[in-house]
């Protein structure tokens, strides 16, 4: 015997054998499971903690903390059904994937037609199977290789694939309700052939047979007849009431031995179309009108139905349409891609530091009823405090590596003012007084004026609300982790500063051109950070990033006690979430 | 339920869905895990530590095959690090004498999965892992010579020997003579 009948016999008695579990498995993995998950975030909470820490203690030292994070994504492709449809000679055909589900037209109006009912042979690409005479109009001179006349026109050779597009789209004869579904040529990309190659099929027949279909499906063809399964569903339901022809196993692909059901007879399905095998029972067949996206009208089956009185198309399992061909996707299907963007929520407690212009002196003077004061500060001292940014963000992939977005910050920074200087108070008091004469009292007003030293300590807050613009650029990537490297523009649309001191303050800068009065209307930061993020399930990603932010335009707010630069260095902590559509 | 929607629950880590996910395929990871391991203790291991780390990568399923042959490789590869590598043994092992040799694929088909499966289990280790990753699991020797850290050209005498000996277990085991 030879070597390859040995292995694959073996090979199948391999596969399909099952091994009594121990009845406590499931308990050990539960506790395992529980285990793991408390112990990995209690470390990832504590490195936090120690990274937190560590960097109280530097900003204490007056120094940076740098911080380091990753990310990762992922997302699935869902495997879809081929269905290729070829019309030869004037006939339609529906051909499925191992499990598709078509509907049956009992009637035999239009597209039902006779199909081929051996299970083993598969059909090649663009083999007409099924045909309605009358459905389409039978043109002359019909190539058999794969070549149909454009329509009605007879004599003129096209390729199948124009043919069908043009007989679907133009040449619709009354008699067809629905559209037709295009094929498209077999094609094995190399993700197929690898995938063929790591997972042989498992040579156990009807398991077989179905293994080497899927793994012909490349991932565009997926996505696409997903689509069309998924307006299948839809026709599905909106027909009504439909029955499963009892037939052999559905769902047999994930379902284990001895599990095997098979349809029951008027059962409603309108959620998936589990892969089945095909009945070869079946002989006739309706194309569900998923092109177009118009609804069927099914007609009621006209010979013998296991259903229940009604207008109830028949679902049924065809076996004998087995083939390898992939969908062709049309133009509708093709322009209409996911898309996927990513909202990033995130804080950032940073070190603020500042740069302030070289400020002279600041006086204040506060006018009052009776009194008046002056008060003129030589030394002045402020100190920002860390703070923290809040900010969201919307990020879409523009190119392999890079993605490009823009949010929404809010800022508040608390600043410390020390004001040492010299102040006079005159106070104005009325008093009575002896006139000239010294007979009478009179109202006279005396001012008393007093010098002294003031300190003015005081906590003034900024106020800033900033539209980020970005860039990201995904330097590594490996399994749930990325880093990547973020750039961009912090545009401070809204800058508020609030001073708690009381009087009008005025500076004095040795800088000539620096007023009071000259405010910017717009401020503009520059800021670049590294991400690292970690993925968190399906479509969410915690990452931590060192961001460093320059302040390219001085701050200069009304009441301002000191013009500057603030420049922030950080640690950014957020999460990303992926949203598609 | 769908398989979808079974993944999709695992995938959300619902424990109802991994509860299903256990009972549907546990038999036949059991037996993955059988043909790997030494004993059945070892077995048991590789089948906890394979489920706990698939409901941990599950998302990474691509749907872009079947869900058990996913399951397979990730427990493949779960009892390779498991089983210390040093201990197998690649060397020439003394053979059963086999006289007659299966001829007739239909009679070798007729054996039960149950036998099959306990005449791998005699085979020697070396033997066993390289029939196992090489008949079964499809990997090619190349891959086998990385994953076992030996040489392609031992893989694939390992293989034949393999592959002799097994038919000589089943010609011995059920009398199964050319005439």
């Amino acid at each position: 015997m030879k070597n390859y009948s040995f292995d694959n016999i073996i090979k199948e008695k391999a596969a399909g054998h099952e091994a009594p579990v121990p009845a406590d498995a499931w308990d050990n993995i539960k506790k395992q499971k529980k285990k793991r998950p408390a112990a990995a975030w209690w470390t990832f909470i504590c490195l936090l903690i120690a990274a937190g820490l560590f960097g109280l203690y530097e900003w204490q030292q007056q120094a940076r903390v740098p911080v380091i994070a990753k990310a990762v994504q992922e997302q699935d492709a869902i495997p879809g059904k081929g269905s290729v449809i070829m019309p030869d000679t004037g006939k339609r055909v529906t051909t499925a994937q191992p499990g598709e589900i078509v509907f049956k037209d009992p009637a035999g109006d239009s597209l039902a037609g006779d199909i081929q009912k051996d299970p083993a042979k598969k059909t090649a690409p663009g083999t007409l199977l099924n045909t309605a005479d009358h459905a389409m109009p039978k043109p002359e001179g019909i190539h058999k290789n794969k070549q149909v006349p454009k329509g009605n026109a007879a004599g003129k050779m096209i390729t199948a694939d124009k043919a069908i597009t043009a007989i679907s789209t133009k040449q619709k004869p009354p008699s067809i309700t629905r559209s037709l579904w295009v094929s498209s040529k077999n094609k094995k990309t190399s993700h197929q052939k690898e995938f063929v190659k790591t997972v042989p099929a498992i040579n156990t027949g009807e398991e077989n047979e179905w293994a080497n279909i899927r793994s012909v499906n490349n991932a565009k063809d997926k996505k696409q007849a997903k689509r069309a399964d998924r307006r299948k569903r839809n026709i599905i339901a909106n027909a009504g009431d439909v029955s499963k022809k009892a037939g052999k196993d559905a769902g047999r692909a994930w379902q284990g031995p001895g599990k095997r059901k098979a349809f029951d007879a008027g059962t409603r399905t309108t959620v998936t179309i589990p892969a089945t095998e095909m009945d070869e029972e079946n002989e006739k067949v309706i194309e569900p009108a998923l092109t177009t996206g118009k609804k069927i009208p099914v007609a009621e089956p006209a010979g013998k139905t296991n259903d229940s009185p009604g207008s109830h198309p028949q679902l049924v399992v065809n076996r004998s349409l087995l083939t390898d061909s992939a969908v062709k996707p049309k133009a509708k299907d093709i322009k209409r891609k996911r898309r996927t963007f990513y909202v990033d929520i995130s804080s950032m407690p940073f070190i603020p530091i500042q740069n302030n212009a070289s400020l002279q002196s600041i006086s204040r003077t506060t006018i009052n009823t009776a009194s008046r004061s002056e008060f003129t500060a030589d030394e002045i001292r402020t100190a920002v405090d860390p703070s923290f940014t809040y900010g969201i963000a919307l990020r879409k992939k523009v190119a392999a590596r890079w993605y490009a977005g823009i949010g929404l910050q809010y800022t508040q920074v608390k600043e410390t003012v020390r004001l040492t200087g010299r102040e006079t108070n005159t106070k104005f008091s009325v008093i009575k007084r002896l006139d000239n004469s010294g007979l009478f009292l009179v109202d006279d007003t005396v001012a008393t004026v007093t010098h002294g030293s003031r300190i003015i300590n005081a906590t003034n807050s900024y106020d800033f609300i900033s539209i980020p613009v970005f860039v990201q650029y995904n330097v590594w990537e490996k399994k749930n982790w990325l880093l990547s490297l973020n750039g961009g523009l912090n545009f401070n649309v809204k800058r508020v500063y609030k001073n708690s001191i009381e009087g009008n303050l005025v500076p004095a800068y040795s800088t000539a051109g620096i007023t009071n009065k000259k405010q910017q209307q717009a401020n503009m930061d520059i800021f670049m950070s590294l991400r690292l993020a970690r993925t968190i399930g399906k479509n969410y990603r915690l990452y931590a990033e060192p961001t460093m932010q320059l302040n390219l335009q001085q701050y200069r707010m009304p009441g301002m006690i000191n013009y500057k630069n603030m420049h922030k260095a950080g640690l950014t902590i957020g999460i990303a979430w992926q949203i598609s559509y | 339920m769908t398989e979808a929607e079974l993944i999709k629950g695992c995938v959300h880590k619902k424990e109802a869905c991994q509860r299903m996910l256990f009972e549907k395929y546990a038999g036949r990871m059991m037996s993955v895990c059988l043909r790997y391991a030494r004993d059945e203790h070892e077995a048991q291991d590789i089948l906890q530590v394979g489920f706990v780390k698939l409901f941990d990568y599950i998302h990474q399923f691509k749907n872009e095959g079947s869900l058990e042959g996913w399951m397979r490789r990730v427990f493949v590869s779960v009892a390779l690090r498991q089983i210390n590598k040093k201990s197998l043994r690649f060397d020439g092992i003394e053979q059963i004498d086999t006289d007659a040799v299966i001829e007739d694929a239909a009679v070798l088909a007729k054996i039960s999965e149950d036998d099959i499966h306990k005449l791998i289990l005699q085979l020697p280790a070396g033997y066993r892992m390289v029939f196992n990753l090489n008949v079964i699991e499809g990997y090619s020797h190349e891959e086998i010579a990385a994953m076992l850290k030996i040489q392609p050209a031992t893989s694939r005498t390992q293989l034949l020997k393999a592959r002799k000996m097994l038919q000589g277990l089943i010609s011995k085991c059920f009398n199964l003579v050319m005439i």
